[in-house]
C-alpha cells in the first residue's frame, strides 16, 4: 500500500477514534452528574476485555450488526438510505421460519435453502421501496420507515392468526413450528458463538470486493459520489437504484438468521429486534468501510455483552445505550470536521509536490 | 486599468510591457508562450462522411406543457468538421446535447405521426431509440457543461477518472472486475499526453487546479478515439496554458477525421475553431453563419435575436 492510501486509512481510523474517545468523555460527565464514579464504571465495562466469554459474546453480537451494516452501506455508498433493514429482516425472519420448518432436507442443503429463502424475503421486502422509487419518485427514506411499521404489523400479525405454536412445556412463549435440527447452523463454540459469524465476515469480504474491484462497484460509488457525471457518462440511475436496493433487502435478509438458525430455531415475536436499526450505526461509525464497519461491529457487540457487569455494580447498563447514541453522533460531526481538514492537506500537499517536481526541471535544465 | 504589465509564466518573468504596446491577443500569446488560434490561418479538413446527423428533434420543455426546450432542431457533422454553436446559455444548448446523448426524451407529437418522429443518426446508424451508454459505445464523447457538476468524481483518485464510464470499452475490465494495474498506467498516459500537472495518478480530482481537471477530461473523453465529440465550453474557466492545449488537441483529432459539435460562449474560440457556425435561440437554430466572415458583434445581434435568417 502506498504513503499516500496510508496516510488517507490512519486520518480516517484516527477521526472515529476520536469520536469514541470523545463519546466516553461525554458519558463519563453524565455518569458523574447521577452520582456514579466514571472510572469504577468504566474500569467495570473494559475490564470485562480479560473474560473470554465476554469476548466470544461480543462476535456473536457482533455477527447481525456486521450483516445489517453491510446492507445499509451498499446503499449509503450511492446515496440511497435503506432505513427499512429492520423491516426487511422481519419479513425474512418469518418467512424462513416457515419454509424452513416446512421441509426436509439433509443439514448443508437446508441450511442453504434458508439462506437463500431469506435473502430473497429481504429482498422481495425492499422491492416495494425501490418500485415507489423508481416508478413514482418517492423518497426512500420515507417508504423505507412506513415499509418497516407495515413489516412489522403485517408479520406480528400474520405469524400471531397462521403460523404460532402453542407451547406444551413453556406456556407463555408462543413460537412458530420449531426448525428441524438439519437448518440450525452449527456453533463454531458450543453455546457461544455461532457459525454465522463466518458468514458475516464473508459478507463483509464480498461487499469489499463489490464496491472497489468491480465495474458494478465503480459505477454504484460513482452514482453516489456525483450523480450528475454517473448520468452522463452512461450509468442508468433508476437499474442502479433498483439492484443496489435489491442487494440490501437481501443482506438485510441475512441479518436474523444468526438469532433464528443458530440459536431460538423458531420464529418469535421479539427475535433480533433492533439489530436492524443498530445496523445503520455501526455502518455510520464504520463509514460505509467493511475494515471500519468490522471494528465497529465489534465495538458495539462489545459494550452490548459488557453492560451486565454494570449493573453489578449499581450502574443501569442503559449507559452504554446512552453511549452508542452519542458515538454515532460524535462520528458525524467530527468526520465532516475532519474531512475539510484533510481535504485542505492532500490539496497543500499536492501543490507542494508539483513545486518540487518543478524545482527539479528547472535544475536539470 | 493598469500602469505596468508584467507576464510570469511557470515562476519566472517572462516580459514587461504597457497596455498600450500590447493588445489582447498579444498579451495572451506571451502567457502561454506559443501562438493563438487564428481564424484566418484556419484550414478546413471536412470529409464527405456524415457521422452526426440530428433530424428536427424536438424535446419538452421544464414545465408539462410549456414550451418547447428543443424545437425543430437538425444540424449535419460531416467528417473533421467542426460545427459551433453559438447561443445565449439557456436557448437550448443543454437539451441538444442531452438529445444526442439520450439523456432526455426526443418529443414524439402524435402516436404513428412518424412524420414529425425526430431522429438522432450516428455514422450511418439510426440510435434515436439507444440507450445513452450505447450511444457512448458507438462513438459519443461529451466533455459536460459543467466539470464539476458532470465530468468528475471529485473524492475519487484521478485513475478512476481517467475511465469513468469507459471501463468495458478500453479493455479496463475482465469480466465483472476492473483491472486496477492498467486503469493505472493507462491513466498515467492519459496525464502524460494531455499535460495534466499532478503528482501522480493517485490524487483525488479535488486537488487539482480547474485547468487540469478540464484536461483531464478531455483526455478521458479523447482516448476512447470517438467519432463524434460533443464539447460544450470546452476551455470554460481555464488557464491560457490549458486553453492552447485543449485547442491544439481538438484541432488534431478534427485532422484526424473526428466530427465535433462546439458549444462555447467564447465567441473567439467559437469564430477561431468552428468551420460553421449555427446560432441557437429560443430553442432553434436560427442561423448558419461562415465564420470566416461573421464579426463577434454581428454574432452578438443573432444571439440575442435580434437578427434572424430569413430561411
Amino acid at each position: 500500500m502506498d504513503r499516500q492510501k496510508l496516510q488517507r486509512v490512519a486520518v480516517t481510523s484516527a477521526s472515529s477514534v476520536l469520536a469514541v474517545l470523545v463519546a466516553l468523555l461525554i458519558c463519563a460527565v453524565l455518569l458523574l452528574i447521577t452520582g456514579k464514579d466514571p472510572i469504577e464504571a468504566y474500569s467495570t465495562l473494559f475490564g470485562a476485555a480479560g473474560d473470554s466469554k465476554v469476548l466470544l459474546g461480543m462476535m456473536n453480537r457482533a455477527t447481525p450488526l456486521m450483516i445489517s451494516a453491510a446492507a445499509v452501506a451498499i446503499g449509503f455508498k450511492m446515496n440511497l438510505f435503506n432505513i427499512g433493514v429492520e423491516g426487511q429482516m422481519r419479513v425474512a425472519l418469518l418467512t424462513t421460519a416457515v419454509i424452513g420448518a416446512a421441509v426436509k432436507l439433509p443439514a448443508p442443503l437446508h441450511i442453504l435453502l434458508c439462506l437463500v429463502v431469506a435473502m430473497a424475503a429481504g429482498a422481495a421486502w425492499s422491492s416495494i421501496a425501490a418500485y415507489l422509487k423508481v416508478k413514482r419518485g418517492v423518497n426512500e427514506v420515507i417508504s423505507t420507515i412506513m415499509l418497516n411499521f407495515i413489516a412489522l404489523s403485517l408479520v406480528a400479525w400474520s405469524f400471531d392468526k397462521f403460523f404460532r405454536v402453542e407451547s406444551e412445556t413453556e406456556s407463555l412463549l408462543v413460537k412458530t413450528k420449531d426448525l428441524p435440527t438439519s437448518a440450525w447452523f452449527p456453533d463454531i463454540v458450543d453455546r457461544r458463538l455461532n457459525g454465522m459469524f463466518i458468514v458475516a465476515l464473508l459478507v463483509l469480504v464480498f461487499f469489499w470486493v463489490l464496491v472497489w474491484k468491480t465495474k458494478f462497484g465503480f459505477r454504484l460509488r460513482a452514482s453516489g459520489g456525483n450523480p450528475g457525471a454517473a448520468r452522463v457518462t452512461g450509468v442508468n440511475p433508476k437499474r442502479m437504484v433498483t439492484v443496489a436496493m435489491l442487494m440490501s433487502g437481501a443482506l438485510a435478509g441475512l441479518v436474523g438468521m444468526r438469532a433464528l438458525m443458530g440459536d431460538v430455531h423458531a420464529y418469535q415475536n421479539n427475535l433480533a429486534e433492533q439489530q436492524g436499526f443498530n445496523g445503520i450505526a455501526v455502518a455510520l461509525l464504520g463509514r460505509n468501510h467493511p475494515l471500519g464497519i468490522f471494528f465497529s461491529a465489534m465495538l458495539f457487540g462489545f459494550l452490548g455483552e459488557a453492560s451486565g457487569k454494570l449493573q453489578l455494580i449499581d450502574i443501569p447498563k442503559e449507559i452504554v445505550t446512552i453511549m452508542q447514541g452519542i458515538i454515532v453522533l460524535a462520528v458525524v460531526i467530527i468526520n465532516a470536521a475532519v474531512k475539510r481538514w484533510d481535504d485542505r492537506r492532500i490539496q497543500r500537499k499536492a501543490a507542494a509536490l508539483l513545486e518540487a517536481q518543478h524545482a527539479q526541471v528547472a535544475v536539470a535544465a | 486599468m493598469s500602469n505596468d504589465i508584467t507576464v510570469i509564466r511557470q515562476g519566472t518573468t517572462v516580459a514587461t510591457t504597457t497596455p498600450h504596446e500590447v493588445d489582447r491577443r498579444q498579451l495572451a500569446e506571451l502567457m502561454v508562450g506559443s501562438e493563438l488560434p487564428d481564424p484566418s490561418g484556419r484550414t478546413t479538413t471536412i470529409g464527405d462522411e456524415v457521422l452526426l446527423q440530428v433530424d428536427s428533434v424536438d424535446v419538452a420543455g421544464a414545465v408539462k406543457g410549456s414550451k418547447l426546450a428543443l424545437e425543430a432542431v437538425s444540424l449535419i457533422v460531416h467528417s473533421g468538421e467542426v460545427v459551433g454553436i453559438a447561443g445565449v446559455e439557456g436557448n437550448g444548448q443543454a437539451e441538444l446535447c442531452e438529445a444526442i446523448l439520450g439523456l432526455t426524451p426526443i418529443v414524439v407529437a402524435a402516436p404513428g405521426d412518424t412524420a414529425s418522429h425526430g431522429r438522432v443518426v450516428l455514422a450511418g446508424e439510426d440510435v434515436t431509440t439507444a440507450s445513452t451508454s450505447e450511444r457512448l459505445g458507438k462513438g459519443i464523447s461529451y466533455i459536460p457543461f459543467d466539470r464539476h457538476r458532470e465530468g468528475l468524481l471529485l473524492d475519487a483518485p484521478l485513475w478512476e477518472n481517467t475511465f469513468l464510464g469507459r471501463e468495458d470499452e478500453l479493455g479496463m475490465s475482465k469480466g465483472p472486475f476492473l483491472l486496477r494495474r492498467k486503469m493505472e498506467a493507462d491513466s498515467r498516459a492519459v496525464i502524460e499526453r494531455f499535460g495534466v500537472r499532478t503528482p501522480s495518478e493517485q490524487v483525488p480530482a479535488f486537488a487539482l487546479s480547474g485547468g487540469n481537471q478540464q484536461k483531464l477530461i478531455v483526455g478521458r473523453e479523447m482516448s476512447s478515439k470517438p467519432k463524434v465529440l460533443l464539447a460544450a465550453h470546452p476551455t470554460r474557466g481555464v488557464d491560457v496554458g490549458a486553453q492552447a492545449a485543449i485547442w491544439d488537441e481538438l484541432r488534431n483529432a478534427r485532422d484526424a477525421g473526428l466530427g465535433v459539435v462546439l458549444i462555447s460562449a467564447d465567441l473567439e474560440e467559437l469564430i477561431g475553431l468552428s468551420d460553421r457556425i449555427l446560432v441557437m435561440f429560443d430553442g432553434r437554430i436560427t442561423a448558419s453563419l461562415d465564420p470566416d466572415t461573421v464579426t463577434p458583434e454581428q454574432l452578438g445581434l443573432y444571439m440575442t435575436g435580434e437578427m434572424q435568417e430569413a430561411s
